[in-house]
């Protein structure tokens, strides 16, 4: 249900502190100089360490298990086999969230956890007892290919689905719009084109890890690094009441969400919880291979017809994807959601092979990938600049952006904003385009290599309050402010913008908020307060609740108060008696008469006249506890926010590397609270958005489906000399649908450039080739491999 | 069909008859773990023996031999200003040392061990090295700086790190910390390619590269 009276967007953004540079995030110092502590670094008294066996084969049952040697190694405590019921009821039965199959017989990917795992004094010991094991298996059919696997007769995944190799086939019709035969029948040109995009895999910072112990009265307490929390707790409830969980975020080192970390998550957290419940020990389970373990939605086999104008105007748009995985509204739905082209249609099927199922972990990257490869190939056609090609696609749902403007403006937003116009005349500027793009393949660089010029824009996506949200501000003693949450940071700097939005709407020093850590049983109520939703999502709640609590301590100051005293009733009257509300304001965390500002008293005195005089006796201390929770706005229409990102690359023609020598990125966030905070989005997504582009491919051995790249050595990410110099612009037209018209930004850069290589790449040799760009597929391109 | 129902009925076992089964797994773990635990702590015997070392080349120590074979040996370092000790086994890494025998939590581990993050760095003997990528043994009397210390000397770096955003998730940062200190000691001005050079083997899974540039020359300035 949604509210017709909630309309965020209308809401004021606050003159002070919203949109300042130069603060510096609470936790800064504490992470900068290694203090702040991780999962992976909490050590219990008399803990224990418990690890998966983990499958190096795509495929295959175990016929035998033979463990006896592993349980004599020295450190081991306890062996959790498959085929104890006891364990076999659990995996079956305690599944955090969508957790597909684990700890069983049967193997469906290299990296699966199946058949046992150790509990030992260490470490060390876990990983040498799994060594010791001997396992007899019974070889199944396995494959990588999805092609392979799609003409295939074996059945590969009969946990998914023991019919046929078919995970899901047909036509995405709620991204489909108009009639595309009809559309092609009344365009200039129309091309064809297909390109492959590899399997990308995770790779957190953090390893994952998970500490769990019950206390002797079934009190649980748990270190979970992740997102899932309400998930992991539905595990624990299994065991002990959830009122008697205590759950602790620690640091989270860059981690992903997404159903297939959420996955990893689970499993990881599962196994400790399972080893604590058995041992009556603290468990820290460690799984450091998982950040491997998971594929991202984009790998997949694109092909395209597309018909258009001699002006670039697209007329419509055929798209079939073989093996794209679990996508969230599919590869066009970017393209739908941010152009007028009248026709869209995606056919789509997604066979089951012996590879873990993709899934998402940075949303929308398949779909900005697609519409980056559209529109690049559609201007390449014309030999027309391609972000005159953007411009005049430019819209929602098949409407030109004259079309959405009445209905926009009349729902309260403001009007001619060009949000795709402004950040291109931004990018351009900023970038030099005018100077750095050519035709392609006209530019050789005086070392050789040809030189390339990409671009590509979308939507700016992350701006739909989706969900309900709460947030509690408690107002301490000495007139301090704590805004409570439940930390699951996967990296963005949340801590300080909200903070900055909860001093703004009250009219606090930024330095008395605190954006509480580790209040960690409350809090938001939504996965993550830095999830793909993050700002979006909860900055509706958080201003709500900061108002509730501004009017509540300007009550308080004009109300008076009574102090009991040895029996006694004391009068105190307040620093405002006789005064309303509205009549006063809060600035710098001092409350003063508008009409009259040197009549003030502090936040600090306000608390304490009404919290009595002994801070023992805190039972009035609750009148200063507010908590709000955020609404589903009843209008939500296209999204007119929109990015666009450029780079610039040398491509060595005789071995295929492709160097990323600069790069701009422009978004438009609606409303910046914290451009510093902004920034670090960008440049990051960008460094993720390039290492998926340009470099990072899982590769498996063909035959037995093992990974051959699992580890940092052999999988590359990209370092501080691989990204260049990148200049970060903002755009600001409060086009969003969040409070003050902001949108969220977490993993827009780092999806919508993943396919930004490839546009360059064919910039500079008019050769197009798949994703990512690396040197095989460049040589390959280029008839060299 | 009740939910215990429909659990045994894909399993054989309801979540009380798991929980009733697991306790006695418990009394039966728990007495195996003490066991195991004695005999770790078994029978031992002290024995001197000459080490060669690569930082003190040749002295002798006293290595502790339990019956099981495995040698324990201490391991004295200057950590951070400071004389420490632990108690280590001869194939520890030097990460293992400090982070289980010493407590040094800046120390992280992204790579699993294979010393392709950076993030485990440390300066040993005035050189910044990958910790996982040195045997414990080897470095018995080394002094040892890590990144805790820069925040407890207020190096300038540290303050430029902070305001400059060179930590998001902040995982990675305290390798990248050391690193700049090591730099900083060699090159005090360092330039846009040293600093990529000296950085080039610590990963940021968030992306903050742009930033180290920006508060390392800022720090290299006396952190204005």
């Amino acid at each position: 249900m949604s509210n017709a009276h909630y309309e965020p967007w209308k809401w004021e953004v606050p003159k002070t502190i919203i949109g300042e540079r130069g603060h510096i995030p609470p936790d800064a110092h504490t992470k900068v100089v290694g203090t702040a502590e991780f999962t992976s670094d909490v050590v219990r008294p008399n803990m224990l360490y418990v690890k998966y066996y983990i499958a190096q084969r795509g495929a295959g049952r175990i016929k035998k298990l033979d463990t006896s040697k592993t349980e004599q190694v020295d450190g081991v405590v306890k062996v959790l086999r498959y085929d104890d019921k006891s364990i076999k009821w659990a995996s079956d039965t305690l599944k955090p969230g969508n957790m597909t199959t684990f700890l069983n017989d049967r193997v469906y990917w290299a990296g699966h956890p199946v058949g046992f795992a150790v509990v030992a004094v260490s470490e060390y010991a876990c990983d040498q007892a799994i060594k010791k094991a001997v396992i007899e298996w019974e070889d199944l059919p396995c494959e990588v290919d999805y092609n392979k696997a799609l003409a295939s007769k074996d059945l590969y995944r009969e946990d998914i689905n023991p019919q046929n190799n078919i995970m899901d086939k047909g036509e995405k019709v709620n991204n489909a719009i108009g009639d595309v035969e009809e559309g092609f029948k009344h365009c200039d040109h129309i091309i064809e084109f297909e390109y492959e995009i590899a399997e990308n895999t995770p790779v957190s910072a953090e390893p994952m890890t998970c500490v769990c112990e019950f206390d002797n009265d079934d009190n649980c307490k748990i270190w979970f690094h992740g997102q899932a929390f309400n998930t992991i707790e539905e595990v624990v409830g299994e065991f002990v009441p959830q009122n008697k969980i205590d759950m602790h975020s620690a640091f989270n080192g860059g981690t992903f969400g997404g159903p297939i970390s959420h996955q990893c998550e689970g499993w990881t957290a599962w196994l400790a919880i399972i080893a604590a419940y058995i041992t009556r020990r603290p468990c820290k389970s460690v799984w450091e291979d998982c950040q491997f373990v998971g594929a991202d939605e984009c790998m997949g086999h694109h092909k395209w017809k597309v018909g258009y104008n001699n002006n670039g105007k697209i007329i419509a748009v055929d798209l079939d994807t073989v093996a794209s995985g679990m996508m969230i509204g599919g590869e066009i739905s970017k393209i739908k959601a941010s152009t007028c082209i009248p026709n869209l249609r995606h056919t789509y099927v997604y066979p089951l092979y012996n590879r873990v199922v993709p899934g998402v972990f940075r949303d929308g990257a398949v779909a900005g990938t697609c519409q980056n490869m559209l529109f690049a190939h559609v201007a390449a056609a014309l030999n027309m600049d391609p972000t005159e090609v953007a411009l005049i696609n430019d819209g929602g749902d098949g409407k030109t952006l004259a079309e959405l403007e009445p209905k926009r403006v009349e729902e309260g937003f403001p009007a001619g904003r060009d949000s795709l116009k402004e950040c291109l005349e931004k990018g351009k500027k900023a970038f030099n385009w005018s100077s750095k793009y050519h035709a392609a393949g006209a530019r050789k660089l005086p070392d050789g290599r040809m030189h390339g010029v990409g671009f590509t824009w979308t939507e700016s996506w992350q701006n739909w309050p989706y969900r309900r949200t709460r947030c509690g501000i408690n107002v301490r003693y000495d007139g301090t402010v704590d805004v409570i949450y439940r930390r699951s940071c996967t990296g963005p700097l949340v801590a300080l913008p909200y903070a900055q939005v909860v001093a703004a709407e009250m009219g606090m020093k930024l330095d008395d908020v605190i954006y509480q850590p580790d209040r960690h049983n409350v809090g938001f109520d939504t996965m993550s307060e830095a999830s793909s939703s993050g700002v979006a999502t909860n900055l509706g709640a958080l201003v709500l609740a900061a108002r509730k609590a501004k009017q509540n301590l300007l009550e308080y100051a004009c109300k008076d108060a009574v102090t009991f005293m040895f029996g006694m009733e004391i009068p105190n009257p307040a620093p405002f008696t006789g005064l309303t509300p509205d009549k006063l304001d809060m600035k710098d965390s001092v409350i003063f008469e508008k009409s009259n500002p040197s009549h003030t008293a502090t936040v600090k005195q306000v608390v304490q006249l009404h919290a009595g005089w002994n801070p023992i006796f805190q039972h009035e201390y609750s009148r200063f506890f507010t908590e709000a929770e955020s609404d589903i706005p009843n209008y939500m229409d296209t999204a007119l926010g929109r990015q666009c990102h450029f780079v610039e690359v040398a491509v060595d023609t005789n071995t295929g590397k492709v160097d990323i020598l600069s790069a701009c990125l422009v978004n438009d966030v609606g409303t910046a609270i914290n451009p510093d905070v902004i920034n670090g989005q960008q440049y990051g997504g960008f460094s993720m958005g390039m290492g998926r582009g340009n470099a990072q491919e899982v590769v498996y051995d063909p035959v037995t489906g093992a990974k051959l790249n699992d580890n940092m050595v052999f999988y590359p990410i990209l370092g501080i000399g691989d990204v260049g110099p990148i200049n970060c612009e903002i755009v600001e037209t409060k086009t969003g649908y969040s409070p003050y018209g902001a949108v969220g930004l977490g993993e827009c850069g780092c999806a919508a450039t993943m396919g930004l290589t490839a546009a360059a790449v064919y910039n500079a040799i008019g050769k197009w080739v798949d994703i990512p760009t690396t040197p095989n597929n460049v040589l390959k391109a280029l008839g060299k491999a | 069909m009740s939910s215990e129902e429909n659990n045994k009925k894909t399993s054989g076992l309801t979540r009380r008859e798991f929980i009733k089964d697991a306790g006695i797994v418990v009394g039966g773990a728990s007495v195996a773990s003490m066991a195991l635990l004695s005999a770790c702590k078994g029978d031992t015997k002290t024995v001197t023996q000459t080490v060669s070392t690569t930082v003190n080349k040749t002295v002798t120590k006293t290595v502790t031999v339990a019956e099981d074979g495995v040698e324990l040996t201490d391991l004295h370092v200057i950590l951070n200003g400071e004389p420490r000790v632990c108690h280590i086994e001869a194939n520890w890494t030097l990460r293992d040392a400090l982070k289980e025998g010493m407590g040094v939590i800046s120390l992280k581990d992204m790579c699993n061990g294979c010393g392709a993050c950076g993030s485990c760095s440390a300066i040993v003997n005035g050189r910044p090295i990958l910790t996982c990528m040195a045997l414990a043994v080897e470095c018995d009397g080394a002094e040892i700086e890590t990144a805790e210390h820069l925040g407890v000397i207020n190096h300038p770096l540290v303050n430029a790190y902070a305001k400059n955003f060179c930590a998001q998730c902040g995982y990675c940062t305290p390798g990248f910390l050391i690193t700049a200190k090591a730099l900083l000691d060699k090159k005090p001005n360092p330039t846009d390619e040293d600093i990529i050079d000296a950085l080039g083997g610590n990963i940021c899974r968030c992306g903050t590269y742009p930033q180290h540039i920006i508060a390392i020359k800022e720090a290299a300035k006396g952190g204005k």
